[in-house]
């Protein structure tokens, strides 16, 4: 292999990273790059520096294909407006709470990160529930009310905040709870991570195979745990 | 509470004998659980949405549905959610046929989302122990979606609780049930009782298709951690135990089916001939399931070396991962807005894969321009959309405003051509807002323009004693470097009846004559 094809392939790897949908077992092309990736180490660390230059992560696997992560600077990474158009810090949190709802909500135990073939069938209202449950909680615990400044608000207040659906809505609102979480779920599945099945309470969604990468990559994040636990307040200077 | 409880001790004697001891309650209670499921899913289907539910009978359809998924199932496959909704749709066709297919589908997928989504049926039940009673949680599903084959192709497969409902085990040994159902077949083929035997050749079969879900789920297990299964002594034994298992299991219906065969040529009885050509094609299938788990076994050590392999080459577990529930979720909601809006972006830069889209397509962009106006919900602040209006008047209107005085000044019918010739003089005349004098030949033309929209004057709906100006071509024509136009006469009239809306063309052409 001369150093030309080994770019060309580079740029084929980046290529299908952008096709979530596609799995190797359907493209010849996609199967003899992952396989490249998987059994040639110096092909490997160049396809890995490239993209870590790009501020992507990849992973790859035989069955489920590339699954690329951004970086929180990258400029290929999708952002919250993505979800909501000029969201303001208040929908921001709401977005990670249902981010980290769907997440718990298909994988509830630890160790069905670890399982290739687990698909996740959830409905919008589950994840609602779940979040609200886990809002009931911090609202008994706290039981008192939040800071005037909305910067300072809890996330979950901010999920309180949010409408709850009305009960026979003729049109759906995009607002509400519900909707919230139908916006994230529809980035997801865009992102290739979810099926939508029918709209059986509020939407049923199937969790394909690869989002166990993605939610792995959240679980191993050891910046993402310092921050979300509050333990980065001695430097001021980190995101 | 057992001083409550205590028989009154009347008859000394009175020895009463249980049945049944307190552990095989307990497994009965077990086994029964699932069936509380599938009666949940019939009963809150009140509080739904519509009103067409008490039209269907969804335990009906969810035990149906249970059964294809089962009986589709083999090692690798089971049915596709697309098949096992469209099924549960021609279930629900037959239960009301009256409705319409939007309704069907509804109902279908309400009841493949209740025995598929992943929130574990938790079944609470009661032991004794030394201790006293104890509170238990049963966790079961009765169906899954599992990803198989090479694209990952999702599938439903049915649970070893769901498989249990349709041959009333109360859990019972599956190798124990399907030697003894063997033995049942043997008896009942000798003796001639082919009906009977096809019936517990129903069940055998979905005790294969248990058997095969056990296996299986071992295997999967081992698979993904072999830290949890001892594979050292335990698992091969395991494997050997099964493979052995189904050796028999295959020498077994081997010597049923030629028992049946051989039975077959001595019955006369068409019922019963037929009745045996059912149970050859069980026992058929029956055999080409045990083929199947065949084959998956003797594959399973080489598949179990690769993940192994697999797992020394990439060290699992080697980071440290935070549990989602208690280290990410809990403390995000805990966590102050300003702290939670950046993390969101985090998490969104993580899960949402890469903005391919920098820039939208056409035909999104067009229905995004084109998409009518939300409107608010009641009770939702409305806030009017803001257009940029500036008070500055627009260029034209400064000729618009002395063309309507020239014409508010024709008093005696004038022609268009002495119009214009007076526009240059009255170009220098006249000063737009910013003080500056107006183009003639800007004035000209807007003179033009105002001329043909008199020579149509709109006269309906005017009332009598209105002044209208009207023109009409006078055939000559006008040209001259800028322009080159019909000449016409404009002259000044009054309207003098009301003229309604919806007067027709005809009409008005008599009054305008007359107002002339």
């Amino acid at each position: 292999m001369s150093a030309s094809d080994d770019s060309v392939d580079v740029g084929r790897m980046l290529a299908w990273a952008g096709r979530p949908r596609e799995t190797p077992g359907r493209h010849d092309d996609y199967h003899r790059v992952v396989a490249r990736y998987r059994n040639e180490p110096d092909f490997a660390a160049t396809v890995d520096a490239v993209f870590t230059g790009a501020g992507l992560y990849l992973l790859v696997d035989e069955r489920d294909g590339i699954v690329a992560t951004a970086n929180a600077d990258s400029p290929l990474r999708v952002t919250a407006s993505d979800v909501v158009k000029r969201a303001q810090p208040a929908h921001r949190a709401a977005i990670g709470a249902v981010i980290l709802a769907i997440a718990r909500t298909a994988y509830p135990d630890g160790a069905m990160l670890d399982d290739p073939d687990r698909v996740a069938v959830f409905t919008t209202q589950s994840v609602v529930d779940a979040l609200d449950r886990a809002v009931q909680v911090h609202a008994e615990a706290s039981g008192e009310d939040g800071p005037v400044d909305d910067d300072l608000v809890e996330a979950w207040r901010q999920w309180a905040g949010l409408q709850t659906a009305r009960p026979n809505a003729r049109r759906r609102s995009a607002n509400d709870r519900p909707g919230l979480v139908n916006r994230v779920c529809r980035l997801l599945t865009d992102a290739g991570y979810l099926t939508a099945r029918g709209d059986t309470d509020g939407g049923t969604w199937l969790a394909r195979p690869r989002l166990r990468h993605a939610v792995t990559v959240l679980c191993e994040d050891s910046d993402l745990y310092a921050i979300v636990n509050q333990l980065s307040d001695a430097d001021e200077d980190r995101p | 509470m057992p001083t409550e409880w205590d028989v009154p001790p009347e008859p000394v004697d009175w020895d009463i004998t249980i049945p049944t001891d307190d552990t095989s309650i307990a497994r009965r209670r077990r086994a029964l659980a699932p069936i509380q499921v599938l009666t949940d899913i019939e009963r809150t289907k009140t509080s739904l949405d519509g009103d067409f539910w008490h039209r269907y009978d969804l335990f009906t359809i969810a035990l149906a549905v249970i059964d294809q998924v089962a009986l589709a199932m083999g090692i690798s496959a089971g049915k596709t959610w697309d098949e096992a909704v469209d099924y549960a749709k021609s279930q629900a066709a037959r239960q009301a046929p009256a409705a319409d297919d939007s309704q069907w589908a509804v109902v279908a997928e309400r009841v493949v989302v209740s025995l598929v989504t992943t929130d574990i049926e938790t079944v609470p039940y009661v032991t004794y122990t030394a201790a006293g009673p104890q509170w238990r949680a049963q966790r079961f599903r009765l169906l899954y979606v599992h990803a198989a084959g090479g694209d990952a192709t999702e599938y439903l497969r049915a649970s070893e609780q769901a498989i249990n409902i349709f041959i009333d085990a109360l859990d019972l040994d599956i190798e124990a049930a399907q030697i003894a159902t063997e033995a049942q077949l043997t008896a009942l083929i000798a003796r001639g009782a082919i009906e009977s035997a096809v019936q517990i050749a129903r069940y055998a079969r979905y005790q294969s298709i248990q058997y095969q879900e056990r296996i299986r789920r071992i295997i999967a297990d081992t698979l993904i951690d072999p830290d949890t299964h001892d594979w050292v002594d335990e698992v091969p034994a395991l494997l050997d135990a099964a493979l052995l298992h189904v050796r028999e299991r295959l020498a077994g219906e081997s010597s049923l089916l030629e028992a049946v065969a051989e039975r077959r040529f001595e019955l006369d009885d068409r019922a019963k001939v037929q009745a045996a050509n059912m149970l050859i094609e069980i026992l058929r299938e029956c055999r080409h399931r045990h083929d199947e788990l065949h084959r998956h076994l003797i594959g399973a050590r080489t598949r179990l070396r690769e993940a192994l392999d697999d797992r020394f080459v990439r060290a699992p577990r080697s980071t440290h991962r935070s549990d989602l529930g208690r280290d990410l979720f809990n403390p995000y909601l805990a966590a102050p807005t300003q702290t939670a809006a950046v993390l969101a972006d985090r998490l969104v830069a993580v899960v949402g894969g890469l903005s391919t889209r920098w820039l939208p397509s056409l035909a999104v962009l067009i229905d995004e321009l084109c998409a009518p106006a939300r409107v608010p919900e009641p009770g939702e602040q409305f806030e009017p959309p803001e257009f940029d209006d500036d008070d500055v008047p627009e260029w034209w209107e400064a000729y618009e405003d002395t063309i309507e005085a020239i014409f508010e000044a024709v008093d005696e019918p004038v022609r268009l051509s002495q119009l214009l010739a007076r526009a240059d003089e009255l170009a220098s005349q006249v000063s737009n807002d910013d003080g500056k004098p107006l183009e003639p030949d800007l004035l000209m033309a807007a003179l033009v323009h105002g001329a043909h929209r008199a020579w149509a004057a709109r006269l309906a709906g005017r009332s009598a004693g209105d002044r209208v100006l009207l023109a009409v071509d006078t055939g000559d024509r006008l040209t001259t470097g800028l322009l080159r136009t019909a000449d016409l006469l404009l002259m000044p009239g009054w309207v003098t009846t009301d003229i309604k809306e919806a007067v027709a063309r005809h009409i008005e052409v008599p009054d305008t004559a007359e107002a002339a």
